[in-house]
């Protein structure tokens, strides 16, 4: 018997080595590759920049898709579609001069009427609201001229047309298609074209040789759907996967030290807070809100929550966000005043917080840590664990909640996105701190509203300094953007906002 | 024997129609918005409640129910809630995935397990049957996610000869299926071996050999055919979990099957692919249990007298 089991291993090994299969390793040339997969979390609901919201479709769309405006290496705003730009009319109007020689994936030519059509669908459409909230109007000046007419001046209008909600595609290609046919198999004028979608399994990208700014060195990206981490994580080792963002924290010092793969890094555009339900609850009193804040050990959380793989703040805005004020900080560390304050707000015995957390891990074990540390001045924070589905219509839709570790990611870099989160009009809407406070809608009316840098800048000092002094929030932390990818692929950079471009990479 | 079947496919359609109330029932009643979810953080009210509208999920429980059913009785399993495609669709390209995977495990379950079970038994006390019995134990005890993952760094990572994910291959089934197979596997061994043993001590045994019929006759020939029904019971109500153990083990290894379309459909309650893909393994499982029934009258002429009469 023990014969037969040996021989029939061996046999099995045999045949599975002989067929030569488990994908190209890691280890192995890369030189005459012209393809790249590329690892999602999730299956995209659509290819249709005016129905999605989620990362993994964000992913496959930057490839696909060109906006207005770009990004060059240093982060300097440089002509995209448009060649050039001029501000009109008091800074209410933006004219766009657009590229003659832009080619869609149908072989259609863009013109005006392409980029008006764009620009009003998203402006029109619920999603995209948070980058298009300034936008009034695109119209056709000539075939290559469009005006873009806003509600207002507003100094951050590039910013938001950098990203995924400002795409531009075919005005045919969609009223011939319809949106649902489109968002299967959309046509844009990106670097990669719609090849073929596998449900569940994947995407496929090809070049398109016609590509304005020349044909891609990466003819060919298959986005693979992986939607589990430590999966994703081995695909990657196996070189069943070169490229994947985001790993879970107890992989990544792993794909670190993997001699096939190279890690890039930055600090995301965005923070992770302690979230108070501002106007009714407990918590609606400062005291208890600065009882908190001063408890609070950022880097006992960063390290039992990400092995110190993300940065400890004191300011509520991220660094690279236009508005950020270095000098901004919230108060030292100091328990016995957290405990006094506790007995002042009228809670000689400490209290109970039931704290809603999603089951991400993300904030989970934040939320873990903040347990035994507000033990010491006497709050207990019961925690309740929920599907993420239902802690955010808990939280941020009901808001039925007192404390609650939250976060808010840029969608545009400045300071102007916080709005939505602070301002007294969206308060029971975004503004889940339900926040109505005549100073902080100043502050944020006048960062909206003004053109003047300065005063801009000014008024985003005053609204950190106001958030830090009263405790509207607790800042936590800021995540790494984080990319593990093929050692020997080229020309990759972390981005704060991950937006990533398979364009710019090489084998 | 066909009015057998008949009935038996008769009382599908009440637990078919108890399953849709009580998934139905739990997609609606559960926290959690699916417009909200759907539409993602950032969307204003207006449009939400419109995708609501949209939805029908203002309407009431029970209406919203009728109209489901008064939609799948035509035929209309409705459209995902998320890609917009019809659900018949969605599930359809899966399908193919889930049934290779539990249909290939269930194959290995059987084909390893009952002779081992077989041979653990009529050698009870040998050190085979010890490391069969320990072994089953200890595949028992380990959860599938585990012992899929320690599979995938053993033979994809270490030794890389096997994919770790996705479906391009006959390759790519090797490991999932082992996967599935194994943890049920352990069941099948020890009802087997214990089955067998009950029959090896029944009178009629001990008549066979005494009437001079070799061992292999009176195992094959006697004892096997009364130890299977109850293995034959198992291997159907393992059919049951493996569907189920296809949604953990299809995760793991990246595949793209109907247990990875219902566990992301239910992320956001998209309750029409939902309760599409419930009700298609229900029905595979109802199938397969009949089949099993059928299967009895096969191995015990007792069982098909009973049909007969």
């Amino acid at each position: 018997m023990r014969k037969l089991i040996s021989v029939v291993l061996i046999a099995m090994m045999l045949t599975a080595y002989l067929t030569g299969c488990g994908g190209d390793s890691g280890g192995s040339s890369t030189e005459d590759r012209t393809d790249l997969i590329y690892r999602v979390k999730s299956e995209p609901p659509s290819l249709d920049w005016c129905a999605v919201s989620d990362l993994s479709t964000w992913s496959i769309l930057n490839q696909m898709a060109d906006t207005l405006v770009m990004k060059d290496e240093d982060g300097n705003i440089v002509p995209g579609l448009a060649e050039s730009w001029e501000f009109l009319n008091d800074n209410q109007t933006v004219r766009f001069k657009l590229r003659e020689d832009v080619k869609f994936h149908n072989g259609e030519m863009m013109t005006a009427d392409d980029v008006v059509y764009s620009l009003n669908r998203a402006i029109a459409n619920p999603i995209t609201v948070l980058s298009t909230t300034a936008m009034k109007e695109a119209e056709k000046v000539d075939d290559y001229t469009v005006d873009l007419h806003l509600k207002h001046a507003y100094e951050p209008i590039l910013e938001c047309l950098l990203g995924s909600h400002t795409f531009i595609t075919s005005q045919k290609a969609v009223e011939e298609m319809g949106d649902e046919a489109f968002g299967r198999a959309p046509v844009y004028s990106g670097p990669y074209q719609f090849e073929s979608w596998e449900t569940g399994d994947n995407v496929v990208l090809v070049a398109n040789e016609d590509y304005w700014r020349g044909s891609p060195a990466i003819k060919k990206i298959t986005f693979k759907i992986i939607p589990n981490a430590n999966t994703a994580a081995i695909a990657l080792e196996t070189g069943e996967a070169d490229f994947m963002e985001d790993p879970d924290s107890s992989d990544r010092e792993n794909l670190i030290n993997s001699d096939n793969l190279a890690c890039y890094e930055t600090y995301q555009a965005g923070t992770f807070y302690i979230a108070f339900n501002n106007a009714e609850g407990r918590f609606a009193d400062e005291r208890l809100r600065e009882a908190v804040c001063l408890t609070v050990d950022r880097e006992a959380i960063v390290e039992g929550s990400f092995g110190g793989n993300a940065l400890a703040i004191s300011n509520p805005f991220p660094p690279t966000v236009f508005g950020y004020d270095e000098n901004i900080k919230t108060k030292e560390q100091d328990i016995e005043r957290a405990k006094e304050l506790v007995v002042e707000a009228g809670y000689p015995d400490g209290l109970t917080v039931d704290t809603y957390v999603s089951d991400d891990p993300m904030y989970l074990r934040p939320t873990e840590i903040l347990q035994s540390q507000l033990k010491e001045i006497g709050i207990n924070l019961n925690i309740i664990k929920q599907e993420r589905g239902v802690f955010m219509t808990q939280v941020y839709y009901n808001m039925d909640y007192e404390l609650a570790v939250g976060s808010l990611i840029a969608s545009y870099k400045d300071a102007d996105y916080e709005w939505v989160e602070y301002h007294g009009s969206e308060a029971g809407s975004f503004n889940y701190l339900l926040t109505d406070v005549p100073e902080i809608n100043e502050y944020l009316e006048t960062g909206r509203y003004s053109t003047d840098k300065e005063v801009r800048q000014e008024a985003y000092t005053n609204l950190a300094q106001y958030i830090v002094d009263h405790s509207v929030i607790c800042p936590l932390f800021i995540r790494m953007n984080t990319i593990i990818c093929n050692k020997d692929l080229k020309g990759v950079v972390p981005d704060d906002l991950a937006r990533y471009h398979v364009f710019d990479y090489s084998w | 024997m066909l009015k057998f079947i008949g009935k038996r496919l008769l009382m599908m359609i009440p637990v078919l129609i108890g399953i849709s109330f009580i998934i139905f029932a739990i997609m609606s009643l559960t926290p959690g918005d699916p417009a909200r979810l759907i539409l993602g953080e950032y969307v204003e009210d207006e449009a939400i409640q419109a995708m609501r509208d949209e939805l029908g999920l203002n309407d009431p429980f029970f209406q919203r129910y009728f109209d489901y059913m008064a939609g799948l009785i035509h035929g209309d399993f409705g459209v995902s809630w998320v890609s917009d495609l019809p659900v018949l669709e969605e599930i359809g390209s899966r399908i193919p995935t889930t049934l290779t995977l539990a249909f290939i495990a269930t194959a290995i379950m059987t084909i390893v397990g009952v002779p081992l079970g077989i041979v653990s038994a009529v050698k009870q006390y040998s050190f085979l049957d010890t490391l069969c019995v320990f072994s089953a134990f200890i595949l028992a005890s380990v959860p599938s996610f585990w012992l899929g993952l320690l599979l995938v760094l053993l033979f994809s990572l270490t030794l890389n000869i096997l994919p770790a994910t996705g479906v391009d291959s006959w390759q790519n089934f090797i490991l999932p299926c082992i996967t599935l197979a194994s943890v049920m596997m352990a069941s099948l061994l020890r009802m087997t071996r214990s089955s067998m043993l009950e029959v090896v001590r029944q009178d009629y045994i001990r008549t066979a050999r005494a009437k001079g019929a070799d061992e292999k006759r009176v195992i094959f020939h006697h004892a096997i055919r009364n130890a299977l029904l109850p293995v034959v019971t198992l291997v159907g109500l393992n059919f049951g979990n493996l569907m189920g153990g296809t949604i953990i083990i299809e995760n793991v290894f990246a595949m793209p099957g109907l247990g990875t379309l219902i566990l992301n459909s239910l992320y956001v309650k998209n309750t029409p692919v939902v309760m599409g893909g419930i009700l298609f393994i229900a029905v595979c499982i109802s199938i397969v249990n009949l089949l099993i029934d059928i299967t009895y009258s096969f191995i015990d002429p007792r069982v098909r007298d009973r049909l007969k009469g």
